[in-house]
């Protein structure tokens, strides 16, 4: 009977294993790291902020005619949407990708630009799983890295195999999550 | 040549072992009569809509910033705000929502708040727990400057005991749409005057 060649078989589904999930590898990884520090950055905005001054009080019931003679004297009549009284003293004019914030009282404020980052937005989007269908998909690619995991313990033999080096270094790995988990859980 | 093809196929197994069952027992479940109402006829008796399916538009005032996961919206009275809660069909609402109105779709949800609650949130933030949800959110503007705030959150939990007790009731409900599905109507048509 002809023996299996099971390394064999093992390198080609680890490799293209590999080579299927590369994009969905970078995809999570990128949007890892960047939903891990949410309190450090906003991954999907980028933020810009304008100051503007009005030069004058406003009246907390501002009508929307007015609300426009104020933009365009900021040359952003254009991007009008709609605008309330956030607080006593705080008019928001709602913008097309943004926001102005006027103190009524001295006529100061800020306009508050949003834009998507590049990049960042899009892999974060496929990361909060959008639709049913990418839930199964990211599934797939979740048993795609246990199998990677598994099979790539086995690609080399010798000294750098997983009898040798590989042990070490996977003990290492192993070991760190065990560490943490005595210490803290 | 054979082994690349075999390895090939058994990834297309893989997959197509994976995406195997379908929504429509799901959707079926979920296909009882919609309610379509204004935000301010919920928000007068949200309590009735409890677990039924609604749809109703509303002014975007607020998109959490961080992930999109909520948005708040109102109807006449601006004062008073709905949380809208992302799905699973929604993966985050866009911030450039914010100042339109939105036609929305979803499942009526209530949280209630008592006693027990109230213990475990406090025992969450002894523990502090990077990953505790039961944080209320109700959408304030710049709350997100606050975010890791804990006293401000020792204080949330004091003012909800404060007015469980003054309910004299078991629990205090709030409510939200866990949101199926939203779309974009138009930029908001204004308001002539701010009420």
């Amino acid at each position: 009977m002809k023996k299996i060649k099971w390394r064999k078989w093992n390198r080609a589904i680890h490799r293209d294993l590999g080579y299927f999930f590369f994009a969905m590898a970078l995809i999570y990884g990128l949007s890892g790291i960047a939903i891990n520090h949410l309190k450090d950055w906003n991954p999907n905005y980028i933020y810009i902020k304008k100051s503007i001054e009005i030069g004058h009080p406003i009246d907390p019931n501002i009508s929307k005619s007015e609300v426009l003679e104020i933009l365009k004297k900021i040359d952003e009549e254009e991007g009008y949407k709609d605008h309330r009284m956030t607080n006593p003293e705080t008019l928001r004019i709602f913008l097309n990708g943004g926001s102005a914030y006027i103190n009524i009282e001295t006529g100061s404020g800020n306009i508050e630009r949003v834009k998507r980052r590049p990049l960042f937005h899009a892999v974060n989007y496929l990361h909060y799983n959008p639709k049913k269908w990418w839930v199964w998909f990211s599934d797939a690619f979740a048993v795609g890295l246990i199998i990677l995991a598994v099979s790539g313990l086995f690609i080399l033999r010798g000294k750098n195999g997983i009898t040798r080096r590989g042990a070490i270094i996977t003990s290492i790995g192993i070991l760190i999550p065990i560490i943490f988990l005595l210490l803290y859980y | 040549m054979i082994r690349n093809l075999v390895s090939l196929a058994l990834i297309a197994i893989f997959f197509a072992s994976c995406g195997g069952s379908t929504t429509k027992q799901a959707d079926q479940e979920q296909a009882d009569e919609i309610v379509q109402l204004s935000v301010d006829e919920f928000l007068a008796d949200p309590a009735e809509y409890v677990g039924k399916e609604v749809t109703m538009r509303g002014l975007v005032v607020h998109v959490c910033k961080h992930g999109g996961k909520r948005m708040f919206i109102v109807g006449e009275n601006q004062d008073d705000r709905l949380q809208i809660k992302a799905g699973d069909e929604v993966a985050a609402f866009p911030l450039e929502a914010e100042g339109s109105i939105v036609e929305i779709n979803g499942i009526v949800d209530e949280l209630r708040i008592d006693e027990a609650y109230l213990e475990n949130w406090e025992n969450e933030l002894k523990a502090d727990n990077p990953e505790s949800e039961m944080k209320i959110h109700r959408g304030e503007e710049g709350h997100e400057h606050g975010e890791g705030d804990i006293q401000a959150e020792w204080n949330q939990i004091a003012n909800y005991r404060e007015q469980l007790v003054e309910s004299g009731q078991e629990h205090l409900s709030f409510y939200s749409v866990i949101c199926n599905s939203f779309v974009e109507i138009q930029e908001a048509e204004t308001t002539e005057e701010i009420e």
